[in-house]
């Protein structure tokens, strides 16, 4: 290889074969040692561990970057064949994660070499300690003495280490609780994956539950194998009221749709009431003979049974249960200095005395007629400092856009 | 359906971007041309714009909730991208390209009416999904183009023996493509937060996508460290292709799985 010239391997200054083994070297033995401690996973400590940790990790590069910087080691930390040889390393162990199945937290692993819980495992820890100290040198190289020319380099490369650090030495701080409520009830008492229960800051009353739901569709049922049938030409279709659709070789149009309906004796009418399923009235007409049948479907459901029409021995026509548009609960949430009555829907969460309460689940077999909801609580303490080097990446983000590469000379 | 007069709005913008569209590829030479087919640009987003304002005045809520209605941004904003990465780096196929993209989600709801209310289930329904949608598709627009411009030039050198000196534009390339890569990223984790409760969980598609970040990281540090180094780079670019071709169709597929028989399930 020509960058080697002639330059004896191990000789400083080190290039990239020199990384590359070191990084394979890191690999290795992180596989080594993951092996022979039989394979548990490593758990970063809660605080105030991390935050120690932290301390330490700024407190070394900052030491190392102002007193040993001249050295041949360190010089080679903070440069590109280092850093390249780690984000590689890094790549190899995310491929490994893309295509082994993570087994995720809570003990119980079975790969030996620690394939499924990589984030836990020891040669990740050792690339990573690897991939932070290259980033955070050179970031410290190009912070000291500070000039406007560096600023993208800064926000990137920095953002991307606070971000890293931040997330990682984070997860033991953070909880993630489930609480489920009925319709009236109150808890301040939510359960961790582990089943354990922890004590909230508030309190927590469901005071509505309520879904919106799309309009239901028109399928078929392979009724041998019990499931939806669909392919190219067999598309489901919304029953609204007017549609129609073709399935099957028939033309199916709906002449009337109810969202909530009641039966009476073979029709269906309008009804309001709890647990009144969808229905709809169509006309079916088969294309190879033109006979033409009117009836009513409805999907049925915790309450009712359905109704379909039998097509042939294989086939029905059924209606779907209409799928969710939106579902919220109202709750009043009363913490040490305040009662606030509000509602939480997906994608609105909650914020309150540290912790953001979700909208998780509610009882899908009842579907709108749910009396249940679940919440999702989430506390993480690290997140603003995540955030900060994730908005610092984004700006950095915005200024590849517009310098594009620099042409050094 | 309730989508007052869409069609006259659509084939207005669809007539002026196509326009343009050929403009650009094939008499792009004269500045007049090029200034007829940027206004055309303009008065198309203006088109599709004011339809977008008229549908959430009448709807009475933001246009969010159903696939078709998330395809009107789509176009709206590849447009507005477009021509802002135009102004600032006149690549005038890239341009061309995002008012295909922006034309094929148009024309998808031209002639899929019933698609319109195709349902959203909860989770997407957020004012984060068309940015993070847009974002992607963009970056992959860019790094698939730089890695054919290397997969060209390979071909070139090692098949016909001709040096393409095409790193200048690959650089450029990665580099608009990588930002928008990044942006994708960091949006989504933004969402994740909002709608999942955490902001990174390793999913299949959060690790390709990060996975293909990685590659093109290692391609622009090499560069810089390299400059005068072609086969490697080139190497590194082609490659990337094969990660981010996994993670591009990873993520075209698996979100389609939660809009079929899934949810039948649900209800019984
Ligand atoms: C957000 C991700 C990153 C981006 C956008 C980024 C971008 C860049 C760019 C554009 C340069 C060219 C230097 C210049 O501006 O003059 C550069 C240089 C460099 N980067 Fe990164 N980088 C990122 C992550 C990393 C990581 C993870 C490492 C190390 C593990 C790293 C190490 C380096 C090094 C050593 C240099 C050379 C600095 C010098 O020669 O002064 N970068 N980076």
């Amino acid at each position: 290889m020509k960058m080697a010239g002639r330059k004896q391997i191990w000789q400083h200054p080190w290039s990239y074969i020199e990384s590359y083994l070191i990084a394979l070297g890191l690999l290795l033995a992180g596989f080594l040692i993951e092996f022979s401690t039989g394979a548990g996973t490593i758990e970063i400590p809660a605080w105030p561990g991390n935050g120690i940790i932290l301390f330490i990790c700024i407190g070394l590069l900052l030491l190392v970057h102002f007193f040993f910087r001249r050295m041949h080691f360190v010089k080679w930390l903070s440069s590109v064949p280092a850093a390249i040889s780690a984000i590689s390393a890094f790549a190899f162990l995310v491929m490994l994660m893309a295509v082994f199945p993570q087994e995720s937290q809570v003990g119980r692993t079975t790969s030996p070499f620690g394939f499924d819980h990589i984030v836990q495992s020891w040669p990740y820890m050792l690339v990573m300690l690897y991939f932070l100290s290259s980033l955070g040198l050179v970031t410290l190289k190009r912070f000291f003495p500070f000039t406007r020319r560096n600023l993208g380099f800064f926000i990137n490369h920095a953002g991307l280490w606070i971000a890293i650090v931040a997330g990682s030495l984070g997860t033991s701080d953070m909880l993630r609780l489930t609480l489920t409520l009925q319709e009236g009830q109150a808890n301040w008492l939510a359960t961790d994956a582990s089943g354990l229960e922890h004590e909230l800051p508030f309190a927590i009353k469901l005071l509505d539950f309520s879904l919106e739901e799309y309009e239901a569709k028109i399928g078929i049922l392979d009724n041998p194998k019990a499931e939806l049938f669909m392919d190219e030409n067999n598309h489901p279709f919304y029953a609204s009221k007017g549609n129609t659709g073709n399935l099957l070789g028939r033309d199916v149009k709906v002449l009337d749709y109810l969202p909530t309906a009641g039966k009476v004796s073979d029709r269906y009418e309008p009804f309001l009431g709890f647990g009144a399923p969808p229905a709809a009235w169509v006309e079916i007409i088969n294309q190879k003979n033109q006979e033409s049948k009117i009836a009513w479907l409805s999907c049925g459901n915790f309450m009712h049974q359905p109704d379909y029409v039998k097509l042939d021995s294989n086939f029905s026509l059924i209606m779907i249960p209409p799928e969710p548009k939106r579902y919220r609960s109202e709750v009043f949430i009363l913490s040490e200095e305040k009662g606030d009555t509000i509602s939480i829907e997906v994608n609105k969460p909650y914020q309150v005395a540290g912790w953001k309460i979700y909208q998780l689940s509610y009882n899908e077999r009842m579907g709108r007629y749910s009396e249940t909801s679940v919440f999702e609580l989430v506390r993480d303490p690290w997140l603003p400092l995540v955030y900060i080097g994730i908005f610092m990446m984004m700006a950095g983000a915005f200024y590849l856009l517009f310098t594009g590469k620099r042409r050094e000379l | 359906m309730n989508w007052i007069n869409f069609s006259i709005y659509a084939e207005i913008c669809g007539i002026l971007w196509l326009a343009s569209i050929v403009i650009l590829l094939f008499k792009s030479k004269k500045p007049v041309y090029t200034a007829i087919a940027t206004g055309m640009v303009y008065v198309g987003i203006l088109v599709l714009g004011s339809f977008i304002v008229n549908l959430w005045l009448t709807l009475d809520r933001p246009p969010m909730r159903t696939l078709g209605e998330t395809r009107l941004w789509y176009s709206f904003f590849l447009s507005i991208i477009g021509i802002v990465v135009y102004h600032r780096w006149k690549y005038k196929w890239l341009l061309a390209y995002s008012l295909g993209m922006a034309l094929l989600f148009l024309m998808l709801n031209y002639f899929n009416p019933e698609i319109h209310s195709k349902s959203l289930m909860p989770a997407l329904q957020s004012p984060w999904f068309v940015p993070h949608v847009i974002v992607y598709i963009f970056a992959y627009a860019l790094l698939a183009a730089s890695s054919l411009v290397a997969v060209y030039s390979l071909f070139h050198e090692y098949f016909l023996n001709q040096k393409k000196d095409v790193l200048p534009i690959a650089d450029n390339l990665v580099y608009i493509g990588f930002a928008f890569l990044t942006l994708g990223l960091l949006f989504g984790a933004l969402w994740a937060k909002e709608a999942w409760g955490h902001y990174w969980t390793w999913d299949p598609k959060e690790t390709w996508a990060f996975l293909t970040w990685l590659m093109y990281l290692v391609y622009i540090h090499f560069r810089h460290s390299k400059p005068h180094l072609t086969k490697g780079p080139l190497w590194t670019l082609s490659l990337a292709f094969v990660v981010l071709l996994i993670a591009w169709f990873g993520i075209n597929y698996l979100p389609s799985a939660q809009f079929s028989v899934h949810t039948y399930g649900m209800g019984n």
